[in-house]
């Protein structure tokens, strides 16, 4: 079975430091050593969660450039947004029309 | 997958009894459970643990939409957790027809609870990878997830303003 893209991108995100990294990120693209900084831990450690974040579409290596900074790509993060949107718009929708039936059923109407 | 949830939470002025009733009877289902411009078709239910619900959507024009539950935990008037996906007539698991990169599969997990004569519903959703991947990342990300996240969409909007508008 392919990978699914929308899952991939909801495991990256459901790391508080991948998504430390991601705002870091979000400042501009930056190499790993500067990544690592603000965390209390192993640059190794921080590139396992960047290869997380790569994995899920959300963080890209600039291979020409010296340091191979990373740099932020957002797209994944609205096409998770819109998923969650979707459903929940769904959901919302089902449950005005079970408030109105769950009405209808009390009253005894049959429409 | 038990990455943190989305939630929704809705009252529902009606008995537990009948609430319940709606999610777990057919004929109740197929009156209010489909999006917002579709209608429903044809629907099957065989609501047990292991069971299915399998139920037609029809669009104003085109083929049909097919959705599938499969249920894995029932508790009598409290709980219902199954497993949700796009699905085709003959009942197998199919993507989102129109969005492919969708989750295949998502796990939903009601809860149902008094709140004074009226009914409390807590809907909770998340993606329900079949990929060992996804499924490994997940795992490597666990000990760290029970911070932050507070699984709700409005933590992912103010996360989306944060990375994008910075």
């Amino acid at each position: 079975m392919a990978p699914d893209k929308l899952s991939l991108i909801f495991a990256a995100l459901a790391d508080p430091t991948r998504r430390a990294i991601l705002a870091a990120l979000a400042l501009g693209p930056m190499p790993v050593g500067e990544i690592a900084k603000p965390f209390a831990m192993s640059e190794p450690a921080v590139i396992k969660h960047l290869k997380v974040l790569e994995n899920a579409g959300l963080v890209e290596t600039d291979r020409k450039g010296q340091m191979r900074p990373r740099s932020l790509n957002a797209q994944p993060l609205a096409e998770a947004s819109s998923w969650m949107e979707q459903y929940r718009r769904f959901w919302e929708d089902s449950f005005d029309r079970l408030d109105a039936y769950l009405q209808e059923l009390q009253t005894g109407e049959t429409e | 997958m038990n990455y943190e949830p989305f939630v929704l939470e809705r009252t529902f002025n009606a008995p537990r009894a009948l609430v319940w009733a709606a999610f777990t009877q057919a004929e109740h289902l197929g009156q209010w459970m489909f999006p917002k411009g579709m209608s429903p078709g044809k629907n099957f239910l065989d609501f047990r643990e292991g069971g299915i619900y399998h139920y037609e959507l029809m669009l104003p024009e085109g083929a049909p939409f097919w959705g599938r539950w499969i249920f894995r935990e029932i508790i009598d008037q409290e709980l219902i957790v199954n497993h949700v996906s796009f699905s085709d007539e003959g009942c197998g698991i199919t993507r989102h027809p129109m969005a492919p990169e969708w989750p295949l599969e998502t796990l939903s997990k009601t809860q149902f609870s008094d709140s004074g004569a009226n009914t409390r519903i807590r809907l909770e959703w998340s993606a329900l990878g079949s990929d060992p991947v996804a499924l490994k990342t997940f795992d490597d990300g666990r000990p760290s997830m029970t911070q932050g996240w507070g699984g709700t969409m409005d933590n992912l909007d103010e996360f989306l303003a944060k990375v994008q508008n910075v």
